[in-house]
């Protein structure tokens, strides 16, 4: 053990960690330049949906969306304010090939899991899916990577495919807000409807704008029979 | 930092190994000492930068080429001047050029004819030119036993302050001999001696590749720019080819590179990519960016050893291996690592490549990219957020990339250009938006295609080549319109090294601006300023208030060359050299290369004393690319290939030219009297061939007391008739001896007209016409004068202020 931390050292000594968005030293995953672009999701926000909002008493209560009913899920986090550095690095993780960025992340994602959902009793992790020919044309799903990375840290098993997208959809992001619930309505399905029956499920998505996403993938797996979803995004556009 | 320490370190080993090869023992001792110490004790940085340093720098001085002298002494003891039958094994990969093969020669054994027969050579390196009479013989292949009878020399130098070493650049490389055989038929080969391996088989397949493309290819262009591509062999781009695209800056294109396996690797990974995410079982199960990235290896390892496997496609090969591995592990290392390991790399396995120009671009071109990457990446983000359109973002953005990249790799080359080959490329940041994408994305791509499809479906494979040929008649087609602009590239002087030095310096200062601070920045760069003042200044009070006559006879070989800095910066250069045989051109080489290294780029008075190859050749160049203000040349105007050359370069240039006749033609330039003449001219007929040599245009020098006289090439008659009408007036201290010595001049008549006291011979060494001729060096002996030759000699230079001479050789004797 004596040698491989030796070696370790040596070799940090050598081989400098590089910042994950712009190269640059650093003994952090990010430099301090680039942490300053990075922001992280703080109170106080919505106690379901996790919808940060400012209130002059600073404390953390349901907000209106979440006190109509909207939102399906039973709780919902994101680590990061989708914007900055976080942009350019997610967008690099879905469509650029950087499938190696699921360690940072993970490790993000863990950090908030243990703050928000260690308690829970969850048996599952869930990514969301996609379809398949947008799988076929990315070569990889990142929310599953990121499932999969998190379940190692947990010890939670994955079920990658237990949710499938049955509806080809444009896009989310280039849609308005309204067109977003359309856009989704009945996408998804359980495919197997034994495997979670009465499960608590961790549902991962990347980015979490209106939720019209993961209120359709909570509406098919309550459908299903699972006793709660939990919800855990990357980043919330704020 | 602790890498760019190691490979600091490393570089500074292998250049002291250059001056004295001898590692001194108690190194290794401090070395083992502090390694200890090191592993056992200490977790601080510092010492661990100590030691790695170290240890590379002894390394780097280890590892240094084996020193060929003894070798190259017990060989030619043994050989002398006398032929030998030689055999050996061929040592590396064999560069075919139309005419020549150039073949690297590990000897076996030695037979000069004597009784003690055939003998051990000591496995020297013969660097071995065989010239080719036709296309028909058989290639030659890496570990090939070849036989031949042939001279073995000692490399030939041309002596110029500053110039090319290319024994040194030999030596450096572990080769000490050169020899040349006239007919590549008179090699044999004996197979059964042949040395197998797998850099052999490799070759064997490069070759087989050539003669698909040869077969399938109609055009010279056509199969030169492909081979070379494929290949990485540049010996069949003509001639006409490689000067466009040198002048545009974008001969880089056509040297397979970094660029070139970057890209190739990239499609092989998209292609990858896409074969495999057909399958959605795949694509749920396994990391499929991982597993292309992976197998696209294989492909970019056998593109390596295809093209030759040389320093910029290691070093591009290496850094993309680096990547890969940091990528599968999930790491990410700071942007120079990639880099830094490749070279290290590559100097630990051949630490001569340090000297190798490919070499050092290579580096110094990736080095700016990635130094001034974080100064690109905020520009394009800037551009592009302008627009809102995604498409149109996404075209603004990859073309202010392109665009930019291209600006800071010819500015962070242009140190290294212009130290090399004294060119500023500036049309070449446009034309490489066009020509990279165009040549890696589709000619490459298809040429790589149609040669390996040629040894399975040859009718397929033809096909490609018909539209290969079009792509690149489209695109050559361009580039030649390119050239034709007058701005595609500026001419500049060389640089000194610390003036190389100063630029990057203040490079790197400019790019760490905000990390320095304004304040140290500035006074920074305020220091870099006064010093490149002070450096300007030097120059030009050399080259503009000079206040003596300078008088340099260039080292040309068998030529004759001689420039004049007369008083306060005006030049006169009377001939240029130059070689009816090969296709070195001494006046790009040599004298351009001499001019520059002065800082000077204006001729004023460009005299050529008769048209002939080794005197006007090289003058060509030197009015296409200089500022000549004046051509002075003889009545000869033969129908010979150089003299059209010559016409067509003056024309071109615009220079006023006048013909000297007859007449007497008397400059006074700065307070020296030039005079230019020749024989009389009713004596000769300038349309008679023979009468070349003796038409020639004399000048006679004056500076005060000094007198110095140029004789061109003439001959017993033209001398005997110049003694008898100017007599006196030849009186000149210093006489250039006519015709390189030969014993056609040089006559005793003219010896006692002119009474010269020193007399300079420009002539090459070991020259097939023996000169200069006993008889001449007898008669200058008896007469009491000093003999300069630059074959002995190097560049003669004298300089004087009318009263004294000074006389300085770049060799000392």
């Amino acid at each position: 053990m004596e040698i491989i931390s030796r070696f370790k050292l040596v070799s940090g000594i050598f081989f400098r960690n590089g910042c994950i968005v712009c190269g640059r030293a650093t003994t952090s995953a990010v430099c301090t330049d680039c942490s300053n672009s990075i922001r992280y999701i703080q109170q106080p926000y919505c106690t379901k949906c996790g919808q940060p909002f400012t209130t002059h008493s600073g404390i953390s209560h349901l907000c209106y969306d979440c006190i109509k009913g909207k939102n399906k899920f039973t709780l919902s986090r994101a680590v990061f304010e989708y914007n900055g550095a976080i942009v350019k690095l997610i967008h690099r993780f879905k469509f650029g090939d950087r499938v190696n960025l699921s360690s940072f992340f993970s490790k993000e994602l863990f950090k908030l899991y243990e703050a928000h959902f260690g308690a829970k009793n969850i048996t599952a992790i869930l990514p969301v899916p996609l379809s398949t020919h947008r799988l076929k044309h990315r070569s990889y799903n990142q929310t599953q990577l990121l499932a999969e990375a998190l379940s190692r840290k947990l010890s939670i098993p994955v079920f990658p495919q237990i949710l499938e997208k049955i509806k080809e959809t444009p896009p989310q992001s280039r849609l308005s807000a309204e067109k977003r619930r359309e856009n989704v309505k009945d996408a998804y399905k359980v495919t197997d409807r034994k495997i979670l029956k009465g499960k608590k499920v961790l549902l991962i998505d990347d980015v979490i704008t209106t939720g019209a996403t993961v209120n359709a993938c909570t509406k098919a797996l309550l459908r299903a029979g699972i006793k709660q979803v939990y919800v855990t995004t990357l980043a919330m556009r704020v | 930092m602790g890498l760019l320490l190691i490979f600091i370190a490393q570089v500074a080993g292998i250049v002291v190994s250059g001056m004295n090869p001898a590692v001194p023992v108690y190194a290794y001792g401090v070395m083992a000492a502090l390694f200890l110490y090191a592993v056992v004790v200490t977790r601080n940085k510092y010492v661990w930068f100590l030691l790695a340093s170290s240890l590379s720098f002894v390394l780097g001085m280890g590892a240094s080429p084996p020193s060929s002298t003894s070798c190259v002494d017990d060989v030619l003891a043994y050989a002398g001047n006398r032929k030998v039958a030689v055999s050996g094994w061929i040592a590396g990969p064999v560069a075919e050029y139309p005419d020549r093969e150039k073949i690297l020669l590990k000897t076996d054994r030695l037979d000069n004819g004597s009784h003690d027969g055939s003998r051990r050579g000591h496995d020297c390196l013969i660097q071995l030119f065989a010239f080719r009479k036709n296309n028909g013989a058989v290639h030659l292949l890496r570990g090939d036993y070849v036989r031949m009878v042939t001279r073995l020399r000692m490399p030939k130098n041309l002596n110029n302050p500053g110039s090319f070493d290319y024994r040194d650049s030999l030596a450096k490389k572990g080769i000490g001999l050169v020899a040349y055989v006239n007919n590549r038929e008179d090699i044999t080969i004996d197979p059964a001696m042949a040395e197998p391996g797998i850099l052999r088989f490799i070759d064997g397949a490069r070759l087989r590749i050539k003669d698909v493309i040869a077969k399938n290819t109609v055009d010279q262009t056509v199969s030169g720019i492909v081979t070379a591509l494929v290949i990485g062999d540049q010996g069949y781009i003509s001639r006409d080819v490689r000067r466009m695209f040198a002048s545009t800056g974008i001969i880089h294109i056509l040297v397979v590179a970094g660029l070139h396996l970057a890209i190739i690797t990239h499609l092989f990974y998209l292609l990858t990519k896409f074969l495999l995410s057909r399958s959605a079982y795949l694509c749920v199960h396994t990391a499929i960016p991982k597993l292309a990235l992976v197998m696209s290896m294989i492909p970019m390892t056998a593109f390596i050893f295809l093209s030759g496997a040389n320093p910029p496609v290691v070093r591009s090969g290496i850094m993309i291996a680096v990547y890969g591995f940091l990528f599968l592990i999930n790491k990410t290392q700071t942007r120079w690592t990639g880099i830094l390991i490749a070279a290290i790399f590559i100097l630990a396995v051949n630490p001569a490549a340090v000297y190798s120009i490919s070499f050092q671009l290579s580096f110094v071109a990736v080095g700016s990219i990635i130094a001034c990457m974080p100064v690109i990446t905020t520009v394009v983000s800037a551009v592009s957020r302008r627009f809102e359109k995604h498409w149109v973002r996404e075209i603004v953005r990859s073309l202010t990339g392109m665009l930019l990249v291209s600006f800071f790799v010819t500015t962070g080359l242009f140190g290294v250009i212009a130290f090399y080959f004294n060119t500023l490329p500036l049309f070449g940041i446009l034309l490489n938006l066009i020509v990279i994408p165009f040549f890696c994305y589709l000619v490459l791509p298809l040429s790589l295609i149609a040669s390996a499809t040629g040894l399975v479906l040859p009718w397929f494979s033809h096909y490609l080549f018909v539209i290969i040929a079009a792509l690149i008649h489209a695109i050559v087609e361009v580039v030649r319109h390119g050239a034709n602009l007058p701005i595609a590239s500026i001419r500049v002087p060389t640089p000194t090294v610390f003036e190389i030095f100063l630029y990057y310096g203040g490079m790197i200062i400019l790019l760490n601006f905000k990390r320095m601070g304004p304040k140290t920045a500035l006074s920074l760069l305020l220091f870099i300023f006064l010093l490149l003042t002070v450096d300007i200044g030097s120059f030009v009070s050399k080259t503009r208030f000079n206040k003596e006559l300078r008088i340099t006879f260039i080292d040309v070989g068998q030529g004759d060359s001689a420039l004049i800095e007369f008083p306060y910066g005006k030049t006169m250069l009377i001939d240029a050299g130059g070689s009816a045989y090969s296709s070195y051109d001494t006046g790009e080489a040599v004298v351009a290369r001499y001019l520059w290294s002065l800082k000077r780029t204006r001729i004023d008075y460009a005299v050529s004393s008769h048209p002939q190859e080794d005197h006007m050749a090289g003058l060509c160049f030197i009015i296409k690319n200089m500022e000549v203000k004046r051509v002075y040349k003889s009545d000869c105007a033969p129908d010979t290939a150089v003299y059209r050359a010559f016409m067509e370069a003056v024309n071109e240039s615009g220079a006023a030219v006048s013909t000297i006749t007859g007449t007497v033609e008397t400059l006074s330039v700065n307070g020296v009297g030039v005079t230019l003449f020749s024989m009389p001219h009713e004596a000769c007929d300038p349309s008679f061939r023979k009468d070349i040599n003796n038409d020639a245009v004399l000048a006679m020098i004056t500076y005060k007391d000094v007198r110095v006289l140029f004789t061109g090439d003439i001959e017993k008659n033209a001398e005997r008739l110049l003694a008898e009408t100017y007599q006196d007036a030849l009186k000149s201290d210093i006489m250039k001896a006519a015709h390189h010595g030969s014993r056609t001049s040089t006559s005793a008549v003219f010896l006692d007209a002119v009474q010269p006291g020193i007399v300079v011979i420009p002539v090459g060494r070991d020259n097939p016409f023996h000169m200069p001729s006993k008889a001449v060096l007898r008669r200058l002996f008896k007469r009491n004068i000093n003999v300069l030759r630059t074959d002995r000699c190097g560049a003669i230079t004298i300089t004087t202020d009318g009263k004294q001479i000074k006389i300085k050789n770049s060799v000392d004797i």
